[in-house]
């Protein structure tokens, strides 16, 4: 059940996508009380097998923070931080990265940062989005995407990424965020938007 | 330097040229399911994502019970009908521990052995389950190796030939038609990825 997205859906998913990462770089700013710049999203249909190298190198060992999405829609946001940007959000939080509390600070920075993407989504479309307890693993970025999407994408050959990325001015110190729909998530978001037709 | 070939997402790959290399880069709960044919020490991986599917099931290496049948036929139609393989289970590990994610890792290597066992192909070695995520290397006549993070890379079985031989036994030893002995690194994989996958197709023809 291979499904192609027109481009103006592509377009609204991008522009919920820069809101949504809008309402999180705001969250991320107070929590860090730092300046945070904001990329143009992207949001492309992309064959299940090109998938993780369109999010990066697999081979890279990284932080993920997943967080499961209930209620209105079904799927999951991740947030993946390269090792030196979770190094560098523990020095600014004052925790050791490599202790417990450093993983679980991270955690919490994506909880927070999570939970306003999905907040700023769910205050344009209606949706009532909660977010699950964030899990957070260190691993390959391969693993943690593979991972993610064989749970969101199941029978689709194709899946839609939906991509930004949140850098602290300044450092070098960047969250990128994916936002991955279920089976039915991308008609569900679109729906309250008036795109919701698959030829629209 | 031989080519090594990235066996991504629902890929199938399969090399028996000595010293190619077929790599699956970063496995979480996917399964690297690697057969090995017991005369011309041939590999074939796929890169298995969920243990079945109520679909048509495309591409078939997507899927752990969908995805035995259809290497064994793939491999059987260039090294003829009277072939032996035996497998290697790499992966399956549950990174997260949300509800969402749970035991796909799991479900996965119990629908590969399952199918296996339907073929009666045996498992020479397996490393699956665990929460860590893993990258898969398997060398035409070297070896299958495991690596994960934090810890050196592990070989999982020798493939050299006479190591080989006694971990399996071919019933008969039909040798391999020349034409075919020679075949390159190749995948047989989805529509969509062909623009990857077209260089390495024509040396098959």
């Amino acid at each position: 059940m291979s499904t192609s997205y027109s481009e103006i859906q592509l377009d609204a998913l991008r522009e919920l996508a820069n809101i949504a990462s809008g309402g999180a770089a705001t969250a991320l700013s107070q929590m860090l009380g730092q300046e945070v710049d904001l990329s143009v999203p992207l949001a492309a249909a992309v064959p299940l097998e090109a998938a993780v190298e369109t999010v990066g190198d697999p081979s890279e060992m990284v932080t993920g923070v997943v967080l499961g999405v209930s209620e209105g829609i079904d799927g999951l946001v991740v947030l993946l931080l390269k090792q030196d940007s979770a190094t560098k959000f523990c020095g600014l939080l004052g925790v050791d990265p490599d202790s417990e509390v450093g993983r679980s600070a991270v955690g919490e920075i994506g909880n927070i940062v999570g939970t306003s993407y999905l907040s700023a989504i769910s205050s344009m479309t209606a949706l009532s989005l909660s977010p699950s307890t964030p899990s957070v693993v260190c691993d390959l970025l391969g693993a943690i995407v593979a991972s993610t999407l064989a749970v969101t994408a199941a029978d689709d050959d194709e899946v839609i990424l939906v991509d930004s990325n949140l850098t602290l001015i300044g450092e070098r110190c960047e969250i990128t965020f994916l936002l991955l729909p279920g089976e039915g998530g991308i008609s569900s978001l679109l729906t309250p938007l008036g795109l919701g037709e698959n030829d629209g | 330097m031989n080519p090594v070939v990235s066996v991504r997402m629902g890929e199938f790959a399969f090399s028996s040229r000595t010293d190619d290399e077929l790599a699956v880069v970063g496995l979480g709960s996917c399964i690297a399911l690697v057969l090995i044919e017991a005369v011309s020490g041939t590999i074939g991986v796929a890169h298995v994502v969920l243990p079945t599917t109520s679909g048509d099931g495309t591409p078939p290496t997507k899927y752990g019970e969908q995805a035995v049948p259809y290497m064994v036929k793939e491999l059987k139609k260039v090294l003829g009908a009277s072939v032996k393989f035996g497998a290697v289970l790499i992966g399956g590990a549950q990174m997260f521990q949300t509800a969402r994610t749970m035991d796909i890792g799991r479900r996965n290597a119990e629908a590969v052995r399952h199918a296996l066992s339907d073929a009666q192909i045996p498992i020479l070695a397996e490393d699956t389950g665990g929460t860590s995520g893993r990258t898969a290397r398997a060398v035409v006549h070297g070896s299958v190796s495991v690596k994960s993070i934090g810890s050196p890379a592990r070989e999982l079985l020798s493939l050299e030939q006479s190591k080989f031989e006694r971990a399996i036994r071919p019933a008969t030893r039909t040798p391999v038609a020349a034409t075919r002995s020679s075949l390159s690194a190749t995948q047989a994989s989805l529509p969509m990825s062909q623009v990857s996958l077209s260089a390495t197709r024509t040396a098959l023809r």
